[in-house]
């Protein structure tokens, strides 16, 4: 009879206690999930993704133009050949340098040839080379987000 | 004419003890009052093991670290004064928190002091927190019942240093901006990195939110943060009995009595500590302390080392900060990093782990240290409780035989980061190529 009440009591206590447990860790919760969006970006104030080049102020053939403000470098194969190679390590986003035989990181000595292929150093992959779109006026976009496969030329003109 | 005399003392008196309870007189009383009766005093024990105050027991390694982060403390709110977190650029075509700088070096009275005293305090205390962990640990002072204060003081390890990384972000020179830009693609590479990065950079890149955010971070959440686990850490120091110290201390060679004077003991309590004997326990005996002998007054002994410690701490950093002006570089580039990108010292190990491979030098290796070092002394409570032959729970002796070989694995992860530290620092040129420090001069980096 004592065990009864006993268990009784307990029974009640848990009761409380869980709920009340319960209740503080779904606001928990609840206030955790808000903080997270709230701390979410949903706004982007940095650079944007595509840039637009005139086709006048395409490189000779066989040379290259650097855009350092997006880190690319567009590069003229033939007339009518043209490419974008995107100049951001794929190790851990460095910008990497031209040099003369490819490209090498200043951070962490990863070292790629003229078209991006890792040739040494930590980088997991070759240098992005990137969508180029022939737009109305005769401008080119060139997409920094895409990733293409190595030698990926575009026709242009 | 007297009279009015004897009122004034009275008067004096009076105020004297609204504000004091005690007057300084020499005896164990008065010692105790002392204490007790002050806010900042009382946190320490009325009175301490003797070998508490020698040096060989802490080096005084913790008490520096914390009085780096009151100078960190202090400074940083110094220079709050003179600072803007933005990235706009000013009619001097350089970007607001970026002048900011340079006009703390150049126009502001002894500004350039104060940010040299706030980024060696911020490197000392890197640094002091290094040797504090490899005192302990070598002491063995992480065992004893004190093993969940090694995991807070771990957590205050790892808090120092993110402090220090979203500092280095504040001056937006070249620096701070590929540090925070490498930094943060490291963490794109963690499970769920992609959204801490998001919420760390409150945009794709590091930019205008990022600096905001870091400033937050640096001035209010994170010292808020620090200061709660530093009461808690010092509460637990306490709480688990003072300083960690042998199982018997009788046949130690202590400081004599004579070095800390005569103390008249008016109580009723001769020897042992008061409160000791006064709490109510459950038993047949009333609990008595078996060291009284060893005990001494924390009144003055103990508070006076501690201001030595105090003043020698900021002699040495006033000097260093006169002396030496801390690093600046030219203003972000988002475009080009330095040649070589090399980070403050103490991540170049992490640094150099990375330009092996990304993921397992930035991720597992960082990782597993830094885990692995925090449940260290459950990792040691475990195999002694399975196995039984395994002692090593010798908590406050210097290089016990029993932990021989686990101090020899504690030194060597010391040694793994120092090498690492210094091949980054003095072996890597430009495109983190291998050169000799003799052949090249140091370019860059190392701060």
């Amino acid at each position: 009879m004592s065990e009864e009440k006993k268990d009784g009591k307990s029974r009640r206590e848990l009761l409380t206690l869980g709920s009340a447990f319960g209740l503080m860790g779904l606001a928990a919760a609840g206030a955790a999930g808000a903080l997270f969006k709230y701390m979410m970006p949903v706004v982007s104030y940095g650079t944007p993704r595509k840039f637009l080049v005139p086709v006048e102020d395409l490189p000779d053939v066989g040379d290259e133009l650097i855009f350092d403000d997006m880190k690319v470098v567009l590069r003229r194969q033939t007339e009518k050949e043209v490419a974008a190679i995107s100049l951001v390590c794929t190790h851990l986003g460095c910008t990497v340098n031209r040099v003369e035989t490819g490209f090498l990181c200043p951070c962490h000595g990863s070292q790629y040839d003229s078209d991006g292929i890792v040739v040494g150093g930590p980088a997991p992959k070759t240098l992005p080379w990137l969508d180029i779109k022939v737009v109305p006026g005769g401008q080119l976009e060139i997409d920094t987000g895409a990733a293409l496969e190595e030698g990926t030329f575009f026709a242009v003109v | 004419m007297n009279e009015i005399i004897e009122q004034a003392k009275e008067f004096g008196n009076k105020i004297y003890d609204s504000i004091f309870r005690h007057r300084f007189d020499n005896t164990g009383l008065t010692k105790s009052k002392i204490m007790f009766s002050n806010v900042m005093l009382h946190v320490q024990p009325v009175k301490i093991h003797k070998r508490s105050v020698k040096f060989k027991t802490t080096m005084g390694m913790g008490l520096i670290t914390f009085y780096l982060f009151l100078i960190l403390a202090l400074t940083g709110i110094l220079l709050m004064f003179h600072y803007v977190p933005s990235t706009a650029i000013g009619p001097d075509g350089l970007p607001d928190a970026y002048s900011r700088m340079l006009n703390l070096r150049s126009n502001v009275f002894w500004g350039g002091f104060v940010r040299n005293m706030h980024r060696w305090a911020a490197h000392g205390m890197v640094a002091f927190v290094a040797l504090h962990m490899l005192r302990v640990y070598l002491a063995g002072a992480h065992r004893g019942g004190r093993e969940f204060n090694w995991v807070i003081g771990c957590i205050l390890g790892l808090l120092t240093v993110f402090l220090s990384y979203t500092g280095y972000l504040l001056p937006w020179d070249q620096l701070a901006f590929w540090g925070v830009k490498v930094g943060t693609e490291i963490a794109k590479l963690a499970p769920g990195g992609a959204l801490i990065r998001g919420i760390l950079l409150g945009d794709t890149d590091v930019g205008a939110e990022a600096l905001v955010r870091f400033y937050v971070l640096h001035v209010a959440v994170l010292p808020a943060v620090m200061g709660f686990l530093i009461a808690v850490h010092f509460f637990r120091i306490r709480k688990d009995g003072g300083l960690a110290r042998p199982a018997d201390t009788s046949k130690e060679k202590q400081i004599p009595d004579e070095e800390f004077g005569d103390v008249k003991n008016n109580s009723v309590f001769k020897t042992a500590r008061s409160y000791k004997l006064v709490e109510i326990v459950k038993g047949n005996e009333p609990k008595v302390n078996e060291e009284v002998d060893q005990m001494m007054f924390a009144w003055p002994k103990l508070i006076i080392r501690e201001l030595m410690v105090l003043l020698g701490v900021c002699l040495v950093l006033s000097a260093i900060s006169v002396f030496f002006d801390a690093p600046l570089e030219g203003p972000a580039d988002p475009n080009h990093p330095t040649n070589p990108a090399k980070a403050p010292w103490y991540f170049l190990g992490l640094q150099e782990l990375t330009s092996y491979h990304g993921f397992i030098g930035g991720i597992v290796i960082p990782g597993l240290l830094a885990g692995g070092v925090m449940v260290l002394p459950y990792i040691e409570m475990f195999f002694e409780t399975f196995t039984k032959t395994w002692k090593t729970n010798v908590p406050g002796v210097w290089f016990a035989r029993e932990r021989g070989l686990l101090n020899v694995l504690f030194i060597g992860i010391y040694v793994f980061m120092l090498v690492l530290i210094i091949i980054g620092v003095y072996f890597r040129g430009e495109n983190w190529a291998i050169v000799y420090p003799w052949e090249h001069p140091l370019s860059g980096g190392g701060h």
